[in-house]
């Protein structure tokens, strides 16, 4: 692709959409990470034009109003500063087009430099408001219902819980398996990264414990025996790691998520010792 | 970059997991105090040392409860 004036006109065109997909991408506050949308998706393109638009819509009618009325200001208090600057954007279509409207005189040069400025300064502020709203935590308050990342599970059991103050809690069976014996971990997730159809790529999870659990073949119950007669799996007491673990995708076997609400682990953390517990648990 | 939990979110749930004994511990103390209802509170019994989820209403509530009892038993004595 030759980079044209054309081109940088286009792409400074478009910085507000950019900068919203870019924003987008970059996945809010507290999310599970997906791959990044590609320009050249339907979906990106589509809001990537949408978002330029309605900055430039809103651009465009912010400064008419502030011309209107500062002109009407400066009328009403008989202030005269100087002529009236030109419409930036008019100025930037005339550039671009290269000719002037209906009624519209050709600048002088100063003028249609300081005008095409103000045109690059308002799409620079267009570009600043929208990559913070959609960097905005509000933004996943008014977005919570819906899982737009579509991240499908992870969204539900894990993104969508800890919006609601709730902490996800992962035991993650991996296949690292010996004599029926094998490796699991339980911890705090920290991050899940996953690939373009959902599948885990990545999981790190926080504050790590390690424990073993054991398969238990199912055993025939015999007449002078009350032995088990289900298969089993047993979990043995687990050993605190502490720090971070990344665990490997092809590795994890099953992860069974548990959410808990923040106030637990306040309640644990603040420690009040209770002498009287019988009593009030009988609420007296 | 974006992460699921923060760090303070996690050294906070560590933290309370290694108290109680564990994240298993920790998880059945949370669906007992979902059971438990608004006021319910995990605690550590000073006796024992054991973690425990109490009913402990607020002082407004333990207020009018036992207000409700000494009703009842003037009624009863009547």
């Amino acid at each position: 692709m030759n980079l044209t004036l054309s081109l940088l006109a286009g792409l400074l065109l478009l910085l507000p959409g950019i900068a919203s997909v870019a924003a987008w991408n970059h996945g809010g506050h507290a999310a599970a990470r997906r791959p990044e949308l590609p320009l050249t998706s339907i979906t990106a393109l589509f809001a990537l034009l949408t978002a330029s638009i309605i900055a430039h819509v809103g651009g465009y009618l912010f400064i008419g109003i502030l011309r209107s009325a500062l002109v009407e200001a400066g009328s009403l208090l008989g202030w005269t500063i100087g002529p009236v600057m030109p419409d930036p954007y008019l100025t930037a279509f005339s550039f671009s087009l290269g000719q002037t409207f209906n009624g519209a005189e050709a600048l002088s040069a100063r003028d249609g430099l300081a005008s095409l400025a103000v045109f690059t300064s308002a799409v620079a502020a267009e570009t600043i408001l929208a990559f913070a709203i959609l960097r905005n935590a509000g933004l996943d308050i008014v977005i919570e219902p819906f899982d737009l990342r579509g991240q499908g599970w992870v969204y539900e059991n894990v993104v969508r819980p800890l919006r609601h103050g709730y902490r996800p809690i992962a035991y993650v069976f991996t296949d690292s398996i010996h004599d029926d014996r094998g490796v699991g971990y339980e911890g705090v997730i920290a991050d899940i990264r996953q690939g373009a159809d959902g599948e885990i790529k990545a999981l790190c999870l926080a504050e790590p414990s390690r424990f073993i659990y054991e398969l238990r073949k199912a055993k025939a119950r015999t007449l002078f025996s009350g032995g088990r007669k289900e298969p089993d799996v047993e979990i043995y007491d687990s050993e605190w790691l502490g720090g971070v673990i990344a665990i490997e995708p092809g590795r994890i076997r099953n992860i069974v998520i548990h959410n808990i609400r923040q106030e637990a682990a306040d309640d644990v953390v603040e420690d009040p010792a209770v002498s009287d517990v019988e009593d009030s648990q009988d609420g007296s | 970059m974006a992460t699921v939990t923060t760090r303070a979110q996690q050294a906070k749930i560590g933290a309370a997991a290694r108290k109680v004994g564990g994240y298993r511990m920790l998880i059945a103390l949370d669906a007992q105090k979902r059971a438990g209802g608004d006021t319910a509170k995990i605690a550590r019994d000073a006796r024992t040392g054991k973690w425990v989820v109490v009913n402990k209403p607020s002082s407004e509530k333990k207020f009018a409860y036992k207000f409700e009892l000494s009703g009842r038993s003037k009624t009863q004595r009547k």
